[in-house]
């Protein structure tokens, strides 16, 4: 098993590298000059060659790629313009936000999910199941951005000035503006009430999908003679279910997990765009919008990294979790 | 006294998958303690089915039909006002399953397994309960209980594999065992040696054993007795040595003559023309008259399961094969 | 193996919800096509007198905040969705198909070459990969559409890969094999229609999933205009007015097409997966 994890590993750098080498490609051979967003009209054909010059736009694709990719193995991501401060000073505050959205998101989807995926597995084809279907199906369709902005209606608008429920929730923002001014209680309290939103909207449309794994893995699993033969010893439906089908269903949902890296952060894009969620993919939406160009680059190349290494952590946990690897 | 098992009109239907046509029709068999019967058929011949009713462990889908009885040790399983099954299931009642199809839980170490159906039927816990599954685990002769109660089904032969299901039948301490198809998938060596297992635990523990199994071979080590099933019906019924040396029916004769003269499984019949009927296709009359070299006119109606005499045979055929004393 | 096909996905005329989603993404795709017919406005002609008006009768979903009506602007929205979507299904399908059937068969190089670019394109999250490139490139739809392409070909590609391998080795390959056939006859012949079904199915689930992704771009501003994406991107402006219709109608076209595909892929698959079927 340990040399499957580092035959992974090592796998898992020259892809990186790829990445990276695919990404300046690909900004090199966008239409539009990235010095263009740092000129005015009246300046004169030298200053404008001097900007060039001295961001090395005068060099040859080659050269250029050199020095990126050397800057970039160095530590060093580069200055964005939009923000006026180092790219990595830009990354490491929003990527915090991204990974406490994310983060619950994601443990709160799975649970709701299995936990749907089990009630319907135990109800096959009853009315519970057929229903549970429908609405899993719903939410499994439904855009991410819409849910939230329906969220927004009901939850924060609507409640507050329309039906005046005691229990809205902020639409925008991490904290409140006078959140440094509250006690420890009130902030923890404050930081709660912003997440609820976002968090709800991502946990609902992922849950929906994981839910579909969580059926049809465990209706599989049913269908196996050791389960049958659990049933043939005499063993409880529950004990049945929770101690011999379950686990065996659970194990292949970890590799769901790291193939659902990359479906939520596109939905934390969304949803931190809809929510004005300050992390990486609302960061990533401003630089674009503002052609920073060294901060698209290393935000791609962050959101890259964070779905390799989650899928290596999904691998790990696998092999720690399923015996047949773990003793190999 | 009363038989240990007694099956009795066991008729079992799927319906909507055959039209309603039974898969199994009309079984009777009894089976007394210290007894192995062998259930032996082709698959499709109903017998892995019959197993399965006992402890309506059959899938949803089926119904049985309300004339069948099964009794086990006094207890009715089946029929009227049969009691709840899962008392049954795994404490009076021992269910061995073939080792290849993975009745073992993969992702659970053997010895947590037999805990929990110690614990289930015997009551047993901490420190007595583990006692429990190591005496187990040496019982069916497995060296180092240790080391297999803390093993995954991965890590342990097939052999070993299908001895940790033996143990775990015996787990809940039972009087019937159903052992079904033990040893298909084991090679030829080891067959003979979880057979030997299975013979003298029916023997020390005084068990009703019931081997269903496709192989004669099998039946020729382990069973006193043999019921052979085609097409849903059992067709001859006997002690083992008698209709191995002397098969009346024309279909037991056919499979005894497809064993090959070393013993070991072999795909059984393939020198016999046609096919088993279907059970949508079993429409009267004998349902291997199709089949059977001797067939005649009156073979279009059914014949019923006779003994030839006292003492001897049972057979479903109006023209057995010799019937002479 | 065909004929088996067909009468499987016949059967679909017995999943009540499969049919519920064939009828919906059928009346989706007429309700695009007859847009000019059945439209009661010009979707482009604005009137300010009559701006943001909420669901009546002279507009049935209202108008927007330049007076445009609704409706109108869904029903034409639908159009340039519907066709983003299903040009880039079919066009990854057959880039996947091809390379994914290619790598399977031919193995070796071939396949290395084919897996390790599949790797490289999902190791970047899709949404970032697109927002970056539209951007860099300006939204148009032959841009959307081939993008949308280029990043999903690596789902098909994997998927008849897998079947492929698996075909590889049945006897009915060997046979041909044995008979003589070229390579290239017995891939087109023999191993590609035995592999397809699956990807029916993920084409299906694929355009529901393609609608959404192609609203949400034009949701972040990366869209053509008329897309129902653009059509929320306004909506959400006008929200603290309260015109709550401009998010919620444009929404729910996207949300019920969703629904149609997905319930349809759903049923395709029950259809032509034999392992689905309850116990015999």
């Amino acid at each position: 098993m340990r040399r499957y994890l580092a035959r992974r590993l090592l796998l898992a750098l020259p892809l990186l590298l790829g990445v990276a080498t695919l990404l300046f490609l690909l900004v090199e051979a966008a239409p539009g000059d990235p010095a263009e967003v740092l000129m005015s009209p009246g300046m004169t054909l030298e200053v404008r060659s001097q900007i060039r010059t001295n961001l090395g736009l005068d060099q040859p694709l080659p050269v250029r790629y050199a020095r990126w990719m050397g800057s970039l193995l160095g530590g060093d991501l580069g200055f964005s313009h939009s923000y006026g401060s180092p790219v990595a000073t830009v990354l490491k505050r929003a990527l915090p936000n991204t990974l406490l959205l994310a983060g619950v998101s994601l443990v709160l989807a799975f649970v709701l999910g299995v936990g749907i995926g089990v009630v319907q597995a135990v109800r096959q084809n009853t009315m519970v199941d057929s229903g549970l279907n429908l609405l899993v199906l719903t939410f499994y369709s439904l855009p991410s951005f819409w849910l939230g902005i329906i969220l927004i209606l009901v939850f924060s608008y609507g409640a507050q000035s329309l039906w005046g429920w005691p229990l809205h929730f902020p639409a925008s923002g991490v904290t409140s503006v006078d959140y440094d001014l509250m006690s420890l209680g009130g902030r923890i309290v404050d930081r709660v009430r912003h997440l609820v939103l976002p968090a709800t909207t991502l946990v609902l449309v992922m849950a929906a999908g994981i839910a579909r794994y969580a059926r049809s893995g465990l209706l599989e699993v049913i269908r196996q003679d050791y389960v049958r033969a659990a049933r043939a010893r005499g063993l409880g439906r529950m004990q049945v279910l929770f101690r011999h089908a379950l686990p065996n269903a659970l194990l292949p949902l970890i590799t769901v997990l790291g193939l659902y890296l990359p479906i939520l952060f596109s939905g934390a894009v969304f949803v931190e765009t809809v929510f004005a969620w300050p992390g990486m993919g609302w960061l990533m939406v401003e630089a674009v919008s503002s052609r920073d160009y060294p901060l698209i680059l290393a935000g791609s190349l962050l959101f890259a990294t964070l779905v390799v290494v989650g899928n290596l952590l999904a691998d790990v946990l696998y092999a720690w979790a399923d015996p047949r690897v773990r003793y190999d | 006294m009363s038989p240990l098992l007694r099956v009795a009109d066991l008729t079992v239907s799927f319906p909507g998958s055959h039209d309603d046509a039974p898969v199994v029709q009309g079984v009777g068999l009894t089976l007394e303690a210290g007894e192995t019967l062998a259930l032996v058929g082709e698959s499709g011949s109903g017998k892995s089915v019959t197993a399965l009713s006992l402890v309506r462990l059959l899938p949803g889908a089926a119904v049985v039909s309300p004339e069948s009885v099964v009794e086990i040790a006094g207890v009715l399983a089946v029929g009227p006002g049969a009691s709840e099954a899962r008392g049954l299931r795994g404490g009076t009642v021992g269910m061995v399953f073939q080792e290849s199809a993975g009745a073992l839980n993969p992702v659970r170490r053997v010895g947590d397994q037999l805990q929990e159906v110690v614990a289930r039927h015997r009551g047993l816990t901490g420190g007595e309960c583990q006692a429990e599954v190591l005496r187990l685990l040496g019982e069916v002769g497995l060296p180092d209980p240790p080391r297999v109660a803390n093993s995954y089904a991965h890590q342990l032969s097939g052999g070993m594999r299908q001895r940790a299901l033996i143990a775990l039948a015996l787990a809940g301490d039972p009087s019937l065992l159903v052992a079904d198809e033990p040893t298909s998938a084991l090679d030829v060596t080891v067959q003979l040696r979880v057979l030997e297992l299975i013979r003298d635990l029916t023997r020390t523990r005084r068990l009703a054993t019931l081997l269903i199994t496709h192989d004669f071979s099998v039946v020729a080590h382990a069973s006193d007795r043999v019921a052979v099933m085609y097409a849903g019906r059992v067709v001859e019924e006997g002690s083992a040595g008698s209709v191995m040396r002397n098969p009346h029916h024309p279909y037991t004769r056919a499979l005894l003559s497809a064993l090959p003269a070393g013993g070991g499984p072999k795909e059984p019949l393939e020198s016999m023309p046609g096919r088993m009927p279907a059970p949508r296709e079993r429409r009267g009359g004998c349902l291997f008259r199709g089949r059977c070299p001797i067939a005649r006119e009156r073979c279009g109606d059914e014949p019923e399961l006779e003994p030839l005499g006292e003492g001897r045979a049972r057979v479903r055929c109006w023209f057995p094969l010799d019937a002479s004393p | 193996m065909f004929r088996g096909h067909a009468s499987r996905l016949l059967a679909l005329g017995g999943n009540r919800l499969a049919r519920v989603g064939l009828a919906g993404a059928t009346l989706a795709l007429l309700l695009a096509v007859l847009a000019p017919f059945l439209a009661p406005h010009d979707p482009t002609q604005t009137d300010l007198a009559r701006h943001l008006l909420p669901p009546g009768l002279d507009h049935l979903l209202g108008t927007d905040q330049l007076g445009r009506d609704v409706l109108s602007r869904i029903l034409f929205g639908a159009r340039v969705s519907l066709t983003v979507a299903l040009l880039s299904v079919v066009l990854s399908v057959g880039i996947g198909v091809t390379l994914g059937a290619l790598g399977g068969f031919f193995g070796g190089w071939v396949d290395g070459v084919v897996m390790r670019t599949v790797d490289l394109v999902l190791a970047v999250p899709r949404l970032v990969l697109l927002v970056t490139v539209i951007a860099l490139l300006r939204p148009s739809v032959t841009a959307i559409v081939l993008l949308l392409a280029l990043t999903q070909w690596p789902a098909p590609a994997r998927l008849i890969r897998a079947e492929i391998l698996s075909l590889k080795e049945r006897d009915f390959v060997e046979a041909a094999r044995a008979l003589g056939y070229s390579r290239a006859r017995i891939l087109l012949r023999h191993v590609v229609p035995n592999a397809l079904s699956p990807v029916l199915v993920a084409a299906t689930l694929g355009v529901s999933h393609t609608v959404i992704l192609e609203a949400g771009l034009a949701f972040l501003g990366l869209g053509v205009p008329l897309s129902w994406g653009t059509l929320l991107l306004a909506g959400q402006a006008n929200l603290i007015t309260g015109a709550w219709w401009l998010t919620v109608f444009p929404g729910a076209a996207i949300a019920l097409v969703a629904i149609a595909f997905n319930l349809l892929g759903d049923g395709l698959r029950d259809a032509l997966d034999p392992r689905q079927e309850g116990p015999s």
